[in-house]
């Protein structure tokens, strides 16, 4: 119990230190961020093949009506990545919260309830740029820095339904919420000349809906999909409304086969129709959006069948489109590789989760990243 | 195994709260929002709105004596009255005993001098104990050229600053005797001589500070305590009225009402006003804000100088012209350097005081402009500046300020 205590209060520390979203990226910085999925370390590991199935993860709201017992998580990825561009190589690394639930049952029915606060877009970044400019007759070094942090929050609370053995439905609501702090800094060579300041934030407001339907089609196949409208964003700058934006539509399947006891397997697609919030996009000076799909697949291979959280090893792969792109008409993609794997403890009431995911970006025009995240979750089960 | 998953935690949570963004960019081109605009410009003073204003520091408040010889900034003669000091005995652990005076000294602390001068003498004339602030510059000189030297302090050429003094013994010490009618006080008038014209800044205050000149009697007291036989007596000028410098130039005396005059014998201040454009006052931050002064004739003061001479810039809490009082915020007290001999624009850093006055209810954009050693009387130079009524060279702000781009587009 000292242990569940000293991880909560490292765990609340943390969550106090930096905002609820994923990785940060050079391909977050137009638009409205890099798109984060709303996975556990444990779906994370698939590949994000499992996300459909996973009740700890907030990608289909029917995933959470097989749960047999109150159940909590929280996440952490740390990224580590190294960003190139046409001017210039930088390493950079962060932390993010990406994924916090807390789901159980609705006691003596066959409904179950959750609500789940997940990453929907992140925008941390930090841009180096330097310029000569002439100031008073002579040449002077600038060096801006312009930072932005924060991005958009989906708040989710989920009702599913267990109508058979086989079918499971579900509902969710979500509020599409964050901030975005802005800075922008220049620092000049001669340092007669003080450091010019900026700042701006941005305030977001959002609704969603979704929807999701599970179905055992067979006796170790299993169907998924997902349906899920986000209406629009508000836009606010320093508590005045400067704009709206709409959001995507979206919309993914998956299936899940599991030839024996101890190995699973899973593939799904995904596609999210974030033109729709192109015309908003490049009307506010943005360079625009794009509709994007994800396909990924991976296993699950337990050690023991009776203890499935114990040690099991779990890999993937996924390939996708992004939405937001760097220049017009290059739109950047990514291509991840995931391992895994997971172990509980205190009679399986608490557990931890790990992934390390490789991930490869590019936009085809010198825009290139390479990251590696490492995931890590803590679940609870009281 | 549990100390290694314990210190693996540990490693994940120490390095998981750690960040560093950066990557390199080009903006526009990836950046969602432009970049600082940066601008700079000149702002001239509200013509017809500054002038000067002369008596800031009595007399009687110098800390400094000025003498010179042969600088083009003028002539400076100083005098200093000695209290009376009793050369017959001594008071050892509260009892007068006889003292026997074997050695007399006169003391100064130098402050300042021309370090390029060489062979620096420091001349010491007796005068009559009558010498007080009501004399003159001519009267003082009269005085002087009807007295011989006393006696002479060479200045070691490698001594910059600290104390100069000159000893009396023997048959010498007959020099320094004073009359029954003088009360035991001795007056001392002082010129200066160097292989060039030179002058010398020297201590003096009237609370009788270490820094001050000192005369001193040594000797031997008539006491059994062998430790206690050798004392010293010692006195410092007291009275304001009695010690003093006097220059035979005084700007002042005769201001042009179109220049800017700080400094001097009269203690000029000058105030000048500006007018902060709204685009620039209540939009812009402001990077670099710089005060230019033209000098209206050549800045002559003493070449050399270990102390050298600035332009104190102070904002004022009030305007109220000629009585404004300034702002005491530290680091509000702005100076820029006066080069000697030159006629060079004087530039000052304004950038703390201009950014007061973007505050909401800041102070008002009006500057007092001041010499730097106006408190202590102690610089031989007097500032004269174009004012907004001269053709050219008038009083100007240069600012540099970033206009806001408000970033944040998608």
């Amino acid at each position: 119990m000292r242990r569940l205590a000293f991880a909560a209060v490292v765990s609340a520390f943390c969550a106090q230190v930096a905002p609820l979203a994923a990785q940060s990226s050079q391909f977050g910085v137009r638009g409205l961020g890099l798109p984060v999925r709303p996975l556990s370390p444990r779906a994370i590991a698939t590949g994000g093949a499992f996300g459909m199935f996973d009740l700890e993860s907030s990608q289909n709201p029917a995933s959470i009506s097989g749960i047999l017992q109150f159940t909590s998580l929280f996440s952490s990825a740390q990224s580590f990545r190294t960003s190139t561009n046409p001017y210039g190589t930088a390493s950079a690394k962060d932390n993010r919260f990406p994924q916090i639930l807390v789901a159980g049952p609705i006691g003596g029915t066959r409904f179950a309830a959750s609500i789940s606060m997940s990453g929907y877009t992140d925008r941390n970044f930090s841009l180096g740029t330097t310029d000569t400019i002439q100031l008073r007759g002579a040449a002077v070094g600038v060096f801006d820095t312009l930072s932005s942090r924060g991005g958009l929050s989906d708040l989710r609370i989920a009702g599913a339904w267990q109508i058979s053995r086989s079918v499971q439905f579900g509902v969710g609501f979500h509020a599409i919420t964050g901030s975005n702090r802005i800075e922008n800094h220049r620092h000049f060579s001669d340092s007669t000349y003080a450091v010019a300041v900026e700042q701006s934030q941005l305030s977001y407001l959002g609704l969603g809906i979704s929807t999701g339907l599970a179905v055992r089609i067979a006796p170790r196949l299993t169907l998924a999909g997902t349906f899920r409208s986000d209406g629009h964003l508000a836009i606010d700058r320093d508590s005045t409304r400067i704009a709206r934006t709409d959001l995507p539509t979206s919309y993914g399947i998956a299936v899940r086969w599991q030839p024996s006891l101890k190995v699973a397997w899973a593939a799904s697609y995904q596609a999210k129709q974030w033109s729709a919030s192109n015309q908003d996009i490049v009307a506010q000076g943005g360079v625009g959006s794009n509709n994007v799909y994800e396909v990924a697949t991976g296993f699950e291979v337990l050690r023991n069948a009776k203890n499935p959280g114990q040690k099991p090893l779990r890999f993937g792969g996924r390939y996708g489109t992004l939405p937001f792109p760097v220049r017009a008409g290059h739109q950047p993609h990514e291509l991840g590789l995931a391992v895994g794997t997971g172990f509980r403890f205190i009679r399986g009431q608490g557990g931890f989760d790990l992934s390390v995911e490789r991930l490869w970006r590019s936009d085809g025009t010198g825009y290139t990243e390479r990251a590696t995240i490492l995931s890590f979750g803590f679940s609870l089960r009281p | 195994m549990r100390l290694a998953g314990g210190l693996a935690t540990g490693l994940w949570v120490l390095g998981a709260c750690q960040e560093n963004l950066s990557t390199p960019g080009d903006c526009p081109t990836l950046c969602p929002g432009e970049q600082i605009i940066v601008r700079d410009t000149a702002i001239d003073a509200v013509v017809g709105s500054d002038s000067s204003f002369f008596g800031y520091q009595a007399r009687s408040g110098r800390t400094a004596l000025l003498v010179s010889s042969g600088l083009p900034a003028g002539e400076y003669r100083a005098f200093v009255v000695f209290p009376a000091i009793r050369s017959d005995s001594v008071t050892v652990d509260a009892v007068k005993h006889v003292f026997t005076l074997d050695t007399a000294q006169i003391a100064f602390t130098m402050q300042s001098r021309d370090t390029t001068a060489t062979n620096l003498r420091l001349y010491l004339r007796r005068i009559p104990i009558t010498a007080d602030t009501t004399l003159t510059y001519d009267s003082l000189a009269t005085l002087i050229a009807a007295t011989p030297v006393l006696d002479s302090i060479l200045v070691p050429d490698t001594l910059k600053a600290g104390q100069i003094l000159t000893k009396f013994t023997g048959d010498r010490l007959a020099l320094i005797q004073t009359e029954p009618g003088d009360s035991g006080r001795i007056a001392l008038a002082l010129t200066v001589g160097a292989s060039k014209p030179t002058g010398i800044r020297l201590a003096v205050d009237a609370s009788g500070s270490t820094g001050a000149p000192v005369f001193q009697f040594r000797g031997k007291a008539d006491v059994t305590d062998t430790a206690k036989v050798r004392q010293t007596i010692s006195v410092r000028p007291e009275s304001v009225a009695k010690f003093g410098y006097f220059g035979n130039i005084d700007l002042a005396a005769t201001a042009d009402p179109d220049l800017l005059y700080i400094g001097g014998p009269q203690a000029g201040r000058s105030i000048i006003r500006f007018a902060i454009p709204k685009y620039i006052r209540d939009s812009a931050q402001v990077l670099r804000a710089t005060l230019e002064l033209v000098p209206a004739r050549t800045l002559d003061g003493l070449p050399g100088a270990v102390l050298r001479d600035s332009v104190a810039v102070r904002g004022l809490q009030a305007d109220l012209g000629a009585k404004s009082p300034a702002l005491a915020v530290i680091g509000l007290q702005l100076a820029g350097l006066l080069k000697e001999g030159t006629s060079e624009a004087v530039s000052v850093d304004m950038f703390r005081l201009v950014s007061q006055w973007q505050t909401v209810g800041g102070p008002p954009e009006s500057i007092f402009l001041a010499h730097s050693d106006e408190p202590t009387g102690g610089s031989f130079m007097q500032p004269v500046f174009y004012s907004t009524r001269s053709p050219a060279g008038r009083p100007r702000l240069r600012i540099t300020y970033g206009l806001p781009t408000r970033p944040g587009r998608p």
